[in-house]
C-alpha cells in the first residue's frame, strides 16, 4: 500500500514537472513573440512558403502597367469605412499581377500595439503597416519604417501623389517632416476636411456656397430654424483627436499655429492673438448656430445630422461623403455638396490632414521589403487610383482629382478636393503629438461645454504644450 | 502552518528519495508557483520596473531608461488623475449600492415566483449577455439629443430635451444608469443562487414561531445570505472600479473631465500618448488603491464577524 502510494507520488511529480515545464516554456515563448496576426480576410494563401521568386525589378510608380512577380505579402490594416475600397484594390492587384496579398484586418483599437509589436520584433510579421495621422511621426522618427529609396535606389515619389505637407518624409536633423526628409511611407487614404452644405437650400435662397466663416454665419442666420434645422457644426466631442482636429483649420486660417513654426521654432503660440481670434470665431459659430449638444457631437452624430437633413453646413472629412447619396442612409440624396473649407475674412484657407500612410517595416529582409514596395507602387499608380476611387475610397493623386471622373455628378466631391490640396496643413506631427492633441482636445471640449472660457482654455493648452515640449527636450518657450 | 508539518518533526531522511518524499507537499506546489510567477509576478515586476523608467521607441528598438522618481514627480503635478479617482469612487459607490439593492430585491421576488419563473429569470439575465459594444451603441442612441427615446418622451410631455451625455451634470449619472442596467443581472444571479441554497429549516421554524415576512427576511434570510452578499459586494466593487467600456463608448471621458475614470485615463496615457512609464506608475497606484480597499473590506468583515 505504502509502496503504491510512493509510486503515485513519483508519477505525479514526473507528470507535473513535465507539465509545468511545458507551461512555463509556452508562457515565456508567448511573451517573447509578437501577437498573432488578426484573421486574414479572406486568406488567399499561406503567408509562409514563398512560391514565387523575389522581385527582380520594381516598376516605375506612375504606370502600374507592369508588376514584378513577388512573394506573398501581409498588410496590417484597420477596419474602417474605407477598408472595403482598399480590399477591392487588393483583389484587383492579385488579379492583375498574380501576386498574393493577405489582409490582417484589425479594429482601430489595437492597431498601434500590433504595429509596435511587429516593428520591434526581430522580424515583422507584416510586410506593410498602415499608420494614421497621429502615429507616423513616431514610426518615422524611430526608424521603424524602411526608407523607400533604400529598398529601391531608383524609387522616386511621383509628383502627382499629393504630399500632404511632407507626410511621407522625415528629417532626422530637424526632427520633423520636411521637404528634404527621407521618404518612409506613402499615403493610401487622402482624408482631409471639407465644408459640406445643403446645396438645395442655398440655391432656393439664392445663396452662394460660403468662402469665409462670416459667410457661414450669414447663411446660418438666413436658413437656420432650430431645433429642426441648425446652421453649422463641427465635432465638439473629446474623443482622441476629434474636436481639436476640427478646430485646427480655424487656428491656421487666422495664421496661427500651436508653435511658431513647427520643425524650426518651437515657441508655443497657440494662445496668441491668432489663437484667440480662432477660438472666438469657432465658439461664436457653434454656440449660435450649432445644436445644443455640440460638446457631445462625434463623427457619427455629425454625419447623422447631415444625412437626416437637420443641418445646413458642417465641417467634416471627405470620408463622410460615401453615405450622402446613398438612399438607404440619407434623406438628402443629391442635395448635399462640398466646397473648400472657408477662411477668415482676413486670413487663409486651411484643411488638416487626417490621412493614412503605408510603410514597409525596417525589420524585414530585402526580399520582403521589395515585395511590399511593389504593391505600394502599383496601388498608387493613376490607373489603380482611378479604380480605387470607383471602389469608394479617397484617392491620393492630384491627377485623379482633376481627371474626367470628377465631371461625373456622383464624384462631385472631387473638385473640392482638387481645390483643397493647396491648403493642406499637417496636424501635430511630432512623436509627442498625441499628448499635445489630448491637451488641445480637453480644453476645447471644456470651452464648448461652457466649463471654461475660450481664453482660459487657450492659456491652459499653452502651459500644457510647453511642459510636454520642454520635457521632450525641444528648445521652446511660452510665446 | 500545522506543527505536524514543521521541519523538526520530520525523521532524518535516509536517502534522497526519502528526502524528496518528505518535501512532496512543497514540490506539489511547483506548477502553481510557476504559473503564478509567469503570469502574475513577472508582469508585476515588469510594471514596477517600467514605472521608474521612460520607455521610448527610437533607432528601431524599444529603449528603457531608468528615470527614478521622474514619473512620480509627474504624478504629483497631474490634475486629471485625482479627478479620475474622484469620478471612479463616486461611480463605484452609487452603482454598487443601487445594483446590490436591486439585485437582491429582484432575487427575493424571483425566488417567490412559481409560475413563469424560468421566463422571468431569462428576461432578467438578458442585459448581462449583451456585448459591451452593443450596449454602448444602443444607449448612445437612446441618449441621442435629436432622435433618442428619452428626449422623445420628454418632448411628448412638453419638457425640454436634455443633453444626457454632453452635460457635466448629467453625463456621469447617465453612465451609472447604463451600468446599473447592465450589471444588476449579475448581482441578481448570485443572490438568487444564494437564496435557493439556503436551508429551509430555520425559515420553517421562524414561521412556526409566528415571524412576519419582514421579520423572516430581516432576522433569518439576510443573516443566512450574508456570505453571498459580502462576496458579491466585493467582486462587484472591484469590477466597477475597473469600469472602462461604458465610459469609452458613451462619453469618452467628457465633457471635459466630467466622466474621466481611472481605467480610461490610464488607457489614454499608456496607449494614446505612448507614455508607458507614467502609465505603469498610474497602474501601480491603481493596484495599490484596490488592494487597500480589499484589505479594509476584509478587516471590516472580520471585525463584524467576531463582534457577531
Amino acid at each position: 500500500m505504502t509502496t503504491a502510494k510512493k509510486l503515485d507520488r513519483r508519477q505525479f511529480l514526473k507528470i507535473t514537472g513535465v507539465l509545468s515545464g511545458t507551461l512555463a516554456a509556452t508562457s515565456l515563448a508567448a511573451c517573447a513573440q509578437p501577437q498573432p496576426a488578426a484573421t486574414p480576410v479572406p486568406p488567399t494563401t499561406a503567408p509562409a512558403a514563398p512560391a514565387a521568386p523575389a522581385a527582380t525589378a520594381v516598376p516605375a510608380v506612375s504606370t502600374g502597367a507592369t508588376v514584378a512577380k513577388v512573394d506573398p505579402i501581409t498588410v496590417l490594416i484597420n477596419d474602417s469605412p474605407w477598408f472595403p475600397g482598399f480590399e477591392k484594390l487588393v483583389r484587383l492587384y492579385e488579379e492583375k499581377s498574380g501576386n498574393k496579398v493577405n489582409l490582417a484586418v484589425t479594429p482601430f483599437t489595437g492597431m498601434l500595439e500590433k504595429t509596435r509589436n511587429a516593428t520591434t520584433a526581430s522580424e515583422s510579421e507584416y510586410d506593410i503597416v498602415n499608420l494614421n495621422e497621429g502615429w507616423y511621426a513616431t514610426f518615422y522618427a524611430g526608424k521603424f519604417m524602411a526608407p523607400l529609396q533604400e529598398i529601391d535606389p531608383n524609387f522616386e515619389v511621383d509628383p502627382n501623389i499629393i504630399d500632404y505637407n511632407n507626410a511621407m518624409r522625415w528629417s532626422h536633423d530637424k526632427n520633423y517632416s520636411t521637404k528634404d526628409g527621407i521618404v518612409y511611407g506613402l499615403p493610401i487614404n487622402g482624408n482631409i476636411q471639407l465644408l459640406y452644405y445643403r446645396n438645395d437650400l442655398l440655391e432656393k435662397a439664392g445663396l452662394k456656397p460660403p468662402t469665409t466663416w462670416d459667410d457661414v454665419a450669414d447663411i446660418s442666420k438666413k436658413l437656420m430654424s432650430a431645433p429642426n434645422l441648425y446652421g453649422f457644426a463641427t465635432r465638439g466631442q473629446k474623443a482622441g483627436f476629434a474636436v481639436a482636429y476640427d478646430w485646427l483649420p480655424f487656428l491656421r486660417g487666422y495664421n496661427g499655429d500651436w508653435v511658431a513654426k513647427p520643425g524650426e521654432d518651437w515657441a508655443v503660440t497657440i494662445n496668441n492673438a491668432a489663437g484667440r481670434k480662432a477660438m472666438s470665431k469657432w465658439l461664436e459659430l457653434l454656440k449660435t448656430y450649432g445644436p445644443a449638444n455640440v460638446a457631445d457631437l462625434g463623427q457619427a452624430d455629425l454625419q447623422q445630422l447631415m444625412l437626416s437633413g437637420k443641418i445646413v453646413q458642417a465641417l467634416m472629412v471627405v470620408a463622410n461623403w460615401s453615405a450622402m447619396d446613398d438612399p438607404e442612409k440619407s434623406t438628402v440624396v443629391d442635395k448635399v455638396n462640398v466646397t473648400v473649407l472657408p477662411k477668415p475674412v482676413e486670413g487663409r484657407h486651411a484643411t488638416t490632414t487626417g490621412i493614412w500612410v503605408m510603410g514597409v517595416p525596417n525589420n524585414l529582409p530585402d526580399k520582403r521589403k521589395k515585395a511590399g514596395l511593389t504593391f505600394l507602387n502599383w496601388a498608387l499608380s493613376k490607373e489603380s487610383q482611378l479604380e480605387y476611387t470607383k471602389f469608394g475610397a479617397v484617392p491620393v493623386r492630384q491627377d485623379v482629382y482633376t481627371s474626367e471622373l470628377a465631371a461625373d455628378p456622383k464624384y462631385r466631391w472631387m473638385r473640392a478636393m482638387a481645390d483643397s490640396t493647396q491648403y493642406i496643413v499637417e496636424s501635430v506631427r511630432i512623436p509627442e503629438g498625441p499628448q499635445i492633441t489630448d491637451s488641445i482636445e480637453l480644453r476645447l471640449n471644456q470651452a464648448i461645454a461652457g466649463q471654461m472660457s475660450g481664453d482660459d482654455a487657450l492659456d491652459n493648452m499653452a502651459k500644457e504644450i510647453f511642459a510636454v515640449l520642454q520635457k521632450a527636450g525641444y528648445k521652446t518657450k511660452l510665446g | 502552518m500545522n506543527a505536524a508539518f514543521s521541519r523538526r518533526t520530520w525523521p532524518r531522511p535516509q536517502s534522497l528519495r526519502e528526502w524528496l518524499d518528505q518535501r512532496f507537499r512543497y514540490w506539489a506546489l511547483a506548477p502553481t508557483l510557476v504559473v503564478l510567477l509567469a503570469l502574475t509576478i513577472y508582469p508585476l515586476v515588469q510594471l514596477l520596473m517600467m514605472s521608474v523608467s521612460t520607455v521610448s521607441f527610437a533607432e528601431g528598438r524599444v529603449i528603457w531608461q531608468f528615470t527614478g522618481l521622474d514619473n512620480f514627480q509627474t504624478f504629483l503635478g497631474d490634475a486629471i488623475f485625482p479627478e479620475a479617482v474622484r469620478n471612479t469612487v463616486l461611480f463605484v459607490i452609487v452603482v454598487v449600492s443601487v445594483e446590490m439593492f436591486l439585485g437582491l430585491t429582484l432575487a427575493l421576488i424571483a425566488s417567490q415566483v412559481k409560475r413563469f419563473s424560468g421566463l422571468l429569470r431569462a428576461i432578467l439575465m438578458i442585459p448581462i449577455l449583451v456585448p459591451a459594444i452593443a450596449i454602448g451603441t444602443v444607449w448612445r442612441l437612446l441618449y441621442n439629443f435629436e432622435f433618442g427615446v428619452f428626449n422623445q418622451v420628454l418632448k411628448a410631455l412638453s419638457l425640454p430635451p436634455q443633453n444626457w451625455n454632453g452635460s457635466a451634470l448629467l453625463a456621469l449619472p447617465s453612465i451609472m444608469v447604463v451600468d446599473v442596467w447592465h450589471w444588476t443581472a449579475f448581482i441578481f444571479l448570485l443572490m438568487l443562487a444564494g437564496i435557493e441554497s439556503l436551508p429551509i429549516e430555520p425559515m420553517e421554524a421562524a414561521r412556526v414561531d409566528g415571524a412576519s415576512d419582514w421579520q423572516l427576511l430581516r432576522h433569518v434570510v439576510l443573516p443566512l445570505l450574508r456570505p453571498t452578499i459580502l462576496v458579491t459586494l466585493m467582486f462587484r466593487t472591484i469590477f466597477s472600479f475597473k469600469v472602462f467600456d461604458e465610459v469609452f463608448l458613451l462619453t469618452g471621458g467628457g465633457p471635459g473631465n466630467a466622466t474621466e475614470v481611472i481605467s480610461l485615463y490610464i488607457n489614454r496615457v499608456f496607449f494614446g500618448q505612448s507614455r508607458m512609464g507614467y502609465g505603469a506608475l498610474l497602474s501601480i497606484i491603481t493596484i495599490l488603491l484596490t488592494a487597500v480597499f480589499v484589505i479594509l473590506y476584509n478587516r471590516s468583515v472580520r471585525g463584524r464577524s467576531s463582534a457577531a
